[in-house]
């Protein structure tokens, strides 16, 4: 058995290990809070964004390059996941849904990874990785977000891709989150609908629609639509970011919450043992001095 | 059924900056300045640096700077705008614009040599600044 002195000196480690779980657990909720908020504004913008294209596309048959399928036989994929660990099953679930979607894969895949862990889950299931940005964090603005949007443009220019799609970790409640994938280029309302809408959204969306007059295009259609389809995929890869930051903030907090808790019993048991140990130590002296006692007597 | 009124929104990525019912909105687009008046017909425009006003129901006017983005008219006078950046003119703190034109300056001299892809984007963000700093101070 332990002596006293070990026993003390693991539980004052097992509490500052509790420290340091406690804060990372407050800091990430501060995070995450954040994050919902700033996906929660963006959202507008992207909705508003998506609306415009469907209300466009419902009136004419509207043609542009981005709009087509391109013509190269592979997909690629904007994979987005954390830079750091110690946030539970969030990259774990990411990654298993990414070797899922290569396991049933179609075409060739090709990736985009965003963050450490996307990188290494791209390794993983040993697909080509074209870039890899790894520093977008929670404090990563908009307009940051245009060098990954013009990478991508300039990818699917090449015709070199057929489809581009994303996959992130989609934030549904501070409870649940879970990867998804969408397709971003070219466009597709139906399939992005989901994407920005939620149920109640969605009806007030369908009545819309009906009710559409001819749009008039100033200075023509292609120039207008040239602007618009790289706004869309700008606002979906920025979301996407948000979304993902806040599933990763608040899988940490939860990891972290249970550390701490985990921390907590740990301390409880040791303090037994410890008060265990030391009452051994106690009768073991005392029964000597019993026993010391009577062999002089 | 003519409306006197006209339900305004801009919106960029980062937040929602102005949503009312308004009488009437000056856009800079390329094409130039267009006033938006209720009951204009359905239109969609690319919007340009500039100086973006709004004439409030109580016949004030309200001015935002704005660098790039989307005008879309929808049918039953409704205006989005979806911006890349805007500001409402008294909210830029010109002190900051005017740092924030000389550091894309002294980032252009540096590109001169450089590809003209970067060139070309500082020469942008200097406008765009410089717009700010114009705004700002008319409206100050």
């Amino acid at each position: 058995m332990a002596t006293g002195k070990e026993i003390k000196l693991k539980i004052r480690t097992v509490s500052n290990i509790k420290k340091i779980t406690k804060t990372m657990e407050m800091v990430s909720v501060s995070k995450m809070k954040k994050m919902i908020n700033r996906a929660t504004a963006s959202k507008e913008y992207a909705v508003k964004a998506l609306q415009l294209l469907a209300n466009l596309s419902l009136e004419r048959d509207i043609s542009h390059p981005l709009l087509e399928t391109g013509k190269g036989e592979k997909n690629l994929v904007v994979v987005y996941a954390s830079n750091k660990g110690l946030c539970g099953g969030f990259n774990a679930n990411l990654s298993k849904k990414l070797q899922e979607i290569t396991k049933n894969k179609k075409r060739e895949l090709e990736v985009i990874t965003i963050g450490k862990q996307a990188e290494r889950a791209a390794r993983r299931a040993e697909l080509n990785i074209v870039a890899s940005f790894i520093d977008f964090n929670e404090k990563t603005g908009s307009d940051q977000f245009f060098s990954l949007q013009k990478t991508i443009l300039n990818l699917f220019a090449t015709g070199q891709y057929h489809e581009v799609w994303m996959l992130y970790t989609e934030f549904q409640s501070a409870v649940s989150y879970v990867p998804v994938n969408y397709k971003i280029l070219p466009p597709d309302i139906n399939n992005l609908k989901h994407f920005f809408l939620d149920k109640e959204r969605e009806e007030r969306y369908e009545h819309k629609l009906k009710s559409l007059e001819r749009y008039k295009f100033e200075p023509s259609e292609q120039e207008v639509l040239s602007k618009i389809i790289p706004e869309i995929v700008h606002a979906c890869l920025y979301y996407a970011h948000l979304e993902s930051q806040a599933s990763e903030h608040s899988a940490r907090m939860f990891a972290m919450k249970n550390a701490s808790d985990n921390a907590g019993g740990l301390v409880d048991d040791l303090t037994l043992q410890y008060n265990k140990a030391r009452q051994a130590a106690i009768t073991q002296e005392i029964s000597e001095i019993v026993g010391g006692a009577e062999a002089l007597n | 059924m003519a409306k006197k009124s006209i339900q305004f929104h801009i919106v960029t990525p980062e937040r929602k900056i102005f949503s009312q019912e308004v009488l009437e909105v000056t856009v800079p687009t390329t094409n130039g300045y267009v006033t938006i008046l209720p009951n204009h017909i359905p239109m969609v425009s690319i919007i340009s640096v500039g100086e973006l006003r709004v004439k409030l129901s109580d016949g004030e006017m309200h001015p935002f700077a704005i660098s790039s983005g989307i005008l879309e008219v929808q049918p039953s006078s409704k205006v989005v705008i979806l911006a890349d950046r805007s500001e409402f003119a008294t909210e830029i703190d010109i002190s900051r614009a005017e740092e924030a034109y000389k550091r894309a300056e002294e980032a252009m001299k540096v590109a001169h040599d450089a590809a003209d892809v970067d060139y070309a984007r500082f020469e942008a963000l200097m406008e765009k600044e410089l717009n700010r700093i114009h705004v700002a101070k008319r409206w100050k």
